[in-house]
């Protein structure tokens, strides 16, 4: 005989249950006045005395929308189902016990008439789901939720996915004073952008020169190591000083902000969730086991070894997050020919000189071979530094990238003489260089292989040898090359760029945490589009935004940078945000918080 | 059909205090006309027991705010609702006038979108820029620019929006019976008889720099119940019970606290039955003030008594001595200040206000060491009709004091548009008699110095009136633009030349400034229209200067002559 179905009209469950055996300790007794009373291993489930009006102050403490809907955790007896159902809510009812539900049903409560659950909650099932994106309200029997906490704790996370599905949330992304997080803090902005998120960079990088300045100019080690520190305190508090007054939901933090060990438990007092994305490789840079059990969710590039020592410290929440590619900044790009000419090489690498690509590029030198960036001071290399030692931006990337007929990739190492047989921290450059439609080679990185086909999109090599093969080879056949890079573009561009990685952490956070997400509440971030649709035909506001564009944030922000200022022949709407934002701007005054 | 009139305060609870009077002559002015105010949540209390108003209408502008400040899509599209609500209730309120005493350009805005016909005070002209009507009402709007020498309070001045015959001299609230029993209720609960000296005091302040500190206060109080058996009552909101805390801390079961225990009309009539109330400056003083309990203000930070103190006789304000005599605006240290008033000094202006009750000068002090580093000031309404803070210590004159004197002439004059020399110089004599005037060396070369500064001023405005009566002209005539312009750039220079004049000569500078903030908020967009009330501004702006070197030799004039 198949299953009952778990979720179905309670009189169903009712007629199910109709010759159930109550476990031991499930009784139903006739308690105060003569009405029942349900005891459970020797504990009363309801008030004795006046259970309606113990349901009643449940229900008002939980404060539904009127006519809401409300998936309610915990039927026993019922009489919190019935006065909800008389508020006129719709509900279901979620029994994890048969013996409670056979208790309460047997009671004649069916008889109100409602979708019931019993057994285990299955948020994928069709009806749940239904029932789960009308973003109904839970509320949870208190007995209900202290009998069965896990089943408890698996249907508020159900109902916290469903409610944050398609929200739209606000972001704050705290980037680094220098290195090579801060673009892609940058890059991660765009990305949750993408998604329709408000995001905001949390930008440290005007502290750098006076960092560099500090430090290095003071030649006691520890007073510039204390310098250093006091400017990285200040920092803290600048970057806690404006994620709080953006008041976000989410807080990303890239690997070397500066922020201080308690900034995620201020941000917490703030209900606000954080994460860290440690984008570093772990063995060369140590400092993650102080930071990844302190934040909401940990984030790194490296699967494998390093979630296991996460595990082992006690870091509940991790994941792999990989980096990417910004389109909007990683493309393809056209050289003038006076660029053409500065830029136009066989073979080149973008990046630093780590000691294995010293060692590995000095067997390159007989081609046509150019590099750009810093400490590239063998004396076989640096005549092919272009413009001397010196930094670039991702513009200049993009062009060196349009001028090389291939482009190397060798992830960094300072202990090996060529390829890093370990390596498993793959560098945003793979990404970058395939988005920008550029050939590339590259060392067979762990965990590449799941992100390209080495085949078709990115050849690899593991010594000196294959790689001069393989640029013979490819010089030799350009159309092979230009179909290899092509494959990789659309790739990365499918699967590989910020604004996936930014889906696949807000995924992990609101799995993780979407209930504290849920239970702080979040702002509701329209578009003016979205908003307009809310809006009668015939609102005068209606027109006004549809002046705007479709995609702005519908906030007083946007709206203010976008708004005419005060002058004759402005619109209603145009006389209100204008009055609106002087509201605003007076009584911060008044109240003291802007100077 | 009776005139419909708006009073339009929305700023802070001693604000709406201090709009009474101007509330009592609009009611004056207009016996049968209906009078609305508008006020914040905080201020509805007051213009309740204003028996002057109609009707009250709450102005919700902190919902608007919360609103605003959510940073979410549905709560500005509240926020919207909410805006539309404010301009739609005033539209309805049809009224013929309205009085705007709020210092806010949204308030200005408010007016504009639900068309409000006639403001006085702050409003909107036909192309949105902020423009000020009538010469109270840009003395208002500009006094922060003369806060150095401004001597007049901000009754006086709003009150005037509206003038009278027999000017409103005091703020306005009227008690209840059902206040004063409550208040005869808490004084019975604690035994506190009808002869009892009742003693509050208000630790808290809107700013922290603004506040004596809780020790001092503590100490106070142990003086004020040793030597006058004083029952001591803490006052505030309850926001403020902390600082409660803090002072109990330092005289353990000496005060009863009632943070948060009593409305607005109650705390009125605990304060009119209060023999004194020690305050910093905050609402509950001006509550103190209209209910006639007198007021010990202890000064410190960034408080401008002179402008928003007490308004009414027989109170005192004490403040640490600072570079020059009663200068308030200038605080040279940080909040070392709160403290460095001690309990006896503001003892002595306990007693200041106690014997000044009754409108009489209290006898001056002299200057002893307990005294040597504060001053004292007690207040009295002056023949010219204002309110005076006189000092209390007979001290020789400072230069800032005769500046102060010669600008409060100036603008009485100048504002009233009329000479009443017997007034101002029994004004003057008045003033002159509470400081110690038997050297007047340094008054008169002062007075020499900055006469001769303020008539090169006169002279730059005079060349700028010149300027733009040809530019007048010329535009009346359709003359050449090439020209017009060569006058906007002469006029701009002459501009230029009256800032470097004023930086040069600070004491002008209120002056430059004025007229600057002026020709900033100029109405219209007709450049003949605009040409003409250059000129205007020009013409004041001389007027004014000349006169204070006019009232600069006046005072001189008045000065004992010497052996």
């Amino acid at each position: 005989m198949p299953d009952a179905p778990r979720i179905c009209p309670a009189e169903e469950h009712a007629a199910r249950l109709r010759a159930h055996a109550l476990r031991d300790g499930v009784e139903v007794l006739a308690g105060r006045g003569g009405r029942p009373a349900l005891r459970i291993d020797g504990a009363f489930y309801h008030s004795q005395y006046n259970p309606e009006q113990e349901a009643l102050r449940l229900i008002e403490s939980h404060a539904p929308a009127p006519g809401a809907p409300v998936l309610i955790f915990g039927l026993g007896l019922g009489h919190h189902v019935r006065a909800l159902i008389d508020a006129g809510h719709p509900v279901l009812v979620i029994e994890p016990s048969e013996d409670i539900a056979a208790a309460g049903l047997g009671n004649g409560v069916a008889r109100a008439g409602f979708m019931l659950c019993v057994g285990a909650f299955d948020a994928g099932d069709a009806a749940a789901k239904a029932f789960l994106a009308r973003k109904p309200t839970l509320i949870a029997h208190p007995v209900a939720a202290r009998l069965f906490p896990e089943a408890h704790a698996a249907v508020e996370h159900a109902i916290a996915g469903a409610a944050l599905a398609g929200q739209r949330f606000n972001i704050a992304v705290v980037g680094p004073m220098y290195g090579g997080s801060a673009p892609i803090a940058e890059y991660l902005v765009n990305g949750f952008r993408k998604l329709g998120h408000n995001a905001i960079l949390v930008d440290n990088t005007a502290a750098w020169p006076m960092y560099e300045q500090l430090t290095r100019s003071v030649k006691d080690a520890h007073a510039s190591g204390q310098l250093g520190q006091m400017q990285t305190n200040v920092l803290s508090e600048w970057t806690y000083a404006r994620v709080a007054e953006f008041k976000p939901e989410i807080c990303i933090v890239l690997a070397q902000a500066p922020v201080a060990a308690s900034f995620p438990a201020r941000m917490a007092k703030l209900g606000c969730i954080t994460a860290f994305w440690y984008v570093e490789n772990w063995r060369h840079m140590r400092y993650w086991d102080n930071v990844a059990p302190t934040y909401d969710a940990f984030f790194h590039i490296q699967p494998g070894e390093f979630e296991d020592k996460l595990n082992a410290i006690g870091c509940r929440h991790h994941a792999f997050v990989q980096t990417a590619c910004d389109p909007d900044l990683h493309g393809a790009v056209e050289l003038s020919a006076e660029e053409a000419e500065e830029f136009d090489c066989d073979i080149s690498f973008a990046g630093a000189g780590y000691f294995n690509r010293l060692q590995l590029f000095k067997g390159l030198t007989d081609y046509r071979f150019k590099i750009w960036g810093v400490d590239w001071r063998e004396r076989e290399l640096a005549p092919l530094v272009v413009g001397g030692e010196r930094r670039f931006d991702s513009a200049i990337f993009m062009k060196i990238i349009a001028g090389s007929r291939i482009n190397l990739n060798l992830h960094s190492s300072n202990a090996h003489e060529g390829v890093d047989p370990r390596c498993d921290a793959i560098n945003p450059r793979v990404f970058e260089i395939a988005a920008a439609g550029g050939f590339q080679v590259c060392d067979p990185c762990i965990g590449l292989d799941q992100h390209f086909d080495f085949a078709t999109e990115l050849p690899v090599y593991h010594d000196l040898k294959e790689l001069r093969a393989l640029i013979e080879y490819y010089l030799a056949h350009p159309e092979e090359r230009r179909a290899m890079a092509a494959a990789a573009r659309a790739r990365v561009l499918r699967e590989h760029t910020y604004a996936h990685r930014a889906q696949q952490m807000l995924d992990h956070l609101v799995a993780w945490h979407g209930p504290r997400i849920l239970a702080h509440g979040v702002r509701t971030q329209r578009t003016v589009a979205e908003t307009i649709a809310l809006l009668p035909e015939d609102s005068v506001l209606r027109s006004y935004l549809e002046t705007l564009p479709g995609e702005l944030l519908f906030n007083q922000e946007a709206i203010n940078a976008v708004l005419r200022p005060p002058m004759g022949g402005l619109s209603r709407p145009e006389q209100l945000f204008n009055y609106m934002r002087e509201v605003r701007h007076f009584t911060e005054m008044l109240l003291g918080s802007r100077r | 059909m009776s005139l419909r009139i708006l009073i339009l305060q929305t700023t802070r609870m001693g604000d709406v205090l201090q709009t009474t009077p101007l509330i009592r002559q609009v009611r004056q002015q207009h016996p049968h006309a209906h009078i609305s105010v508008m006020v914040r949540g905080m201020g509805k209390a007051i213009v309740e027991h204003c028996p002057d108003v109609d009707a009250v209408l709450v102005h919700e502008e902190d919902t608007l705010f919360q609103h605003l400040r959510a940073q979410d899509s549905d709560r500005l599209l509240q926020a919207y609702a909410v805006a539309e609500e404010h301009v739609q209730r005033i539209a309805e309120g049809h009224f013929d006038v309205v009085y705007n005493v709020t210092h806010s350009i949204g308030s200005a805005m408010l007016l504009k979108i639900a068309g409000v016909r006639e403001v006085v005070g702050a409003h909107l002209s036909d192309d949105w820029q902020f423009v000020l009507r009538g010469a109270w009402t840009t003395y208002f709007f500009t006094s922060v620019f003369n806060r150095d020498y401004n001597d007049l309070n901000l009754c006086d001045i709003t009150r005037n929006f509206a003038p009278v015959g027999p000017p409103c001299k005091s703020l306005v609230f009227d008690l209840r019976d059902e206040d004063r029993a409550w208040a005869t209720t808490l004084l019975e609960q604690h035994g506190v008889g009808d002869s009892d000296f009742v003693a509050c005091l208000q630790l808290g302040a809107s700013e922290n720099n603004k506040r004596w500190t809780e020790l001092r206060f503590a100490e106070l109080a142990r003086l004020l119940v040793e030597r006058k058996a004083a029952r001591v009552f803490l006052v505030g909101v309850k926001e403020e019970a902390a600082l409660g805390g803090l002072f109990e801390r330092h005289a353990p079961g000496l005060a009863i606290p009632l943070y948060g225990k009593s409305s607005v009309p109650q705390l009125a009539a605990l304060l009119a039955r209060s023999s004194i109330l020690v305050t910093n400056d905050t609402g509950t003083m001006h509550i103190a003030a209209a209910v006639q309990c007198p007021i010990a203000l202890v000064s410190v930070g960034h408080v401008h008594y002179r402008e928003t103190g007490p308004y009414g006789e027989g109170h005192c304000a004490v403040e640490a001595r600072r570079q020059s005599l009663g200068r308030s605006d200038f605080v040279p240290g940080g909040l070392e200040e709160r403290d460095a008033i001690t309990a006896e000094q503001v003892y002595i202006a306990v007693e200041l206000a106690l014997a000044a009750r009754h409108g009489e000068a209290p006898a001056q002090r002299s200057v002893d060491a307990a005294i040597a580093n504060v001053d004292f000031y007690t207040t009295r309404f002056a023949p010219d009709g204002c309110l005076q803070f006189y000092p209390a210590v007979r001290r020789p004159m400072g230069e800032r004091d005769l500046l102060r004197m010669a600008y409060r002439a100036m603008w009485i004059e100048h504002l009233n548009a009329r000479r009443d020399p017997e007034a101002e110089s029994e004004t003057l004599a008045a003033m002159l008699s509470h400081f110690a005037v038997d050297d007047t060396t340094f008054v008169q070369a002062w007075a020499e110095a900055h006469a001769v500064a303020f008539a090169e001023l006169a002279e730059i405005a005079l060349r700028g009136e010149a300027i733009t009566r040809g530019l007048v002209a010329a535009l009346a005539s359709g003359g050449s633009m090439v020209a017009a312009r060569r006058q906007v750039d002469e006029l701009t220079a002459i501009d230029e030349e009256a800032r470097i004049f004023a930086e040069v000569n600070p004491a002008c500078r209120a002056l430059t400034l004025i007229a600057r903030y002026e020709r900033d908020n100029l109405e219209g967009s007709d450049p003949r229209a605009l040409a003409s009330t250059t000129l205007q501004i020009y013409g004041a702006c001389r007027t004014r200067a000349a006169l204070v070197a006019e009232k600069l030799a006046r005072i001189v004039s008045l000065l004992p002559r010497q052996p």
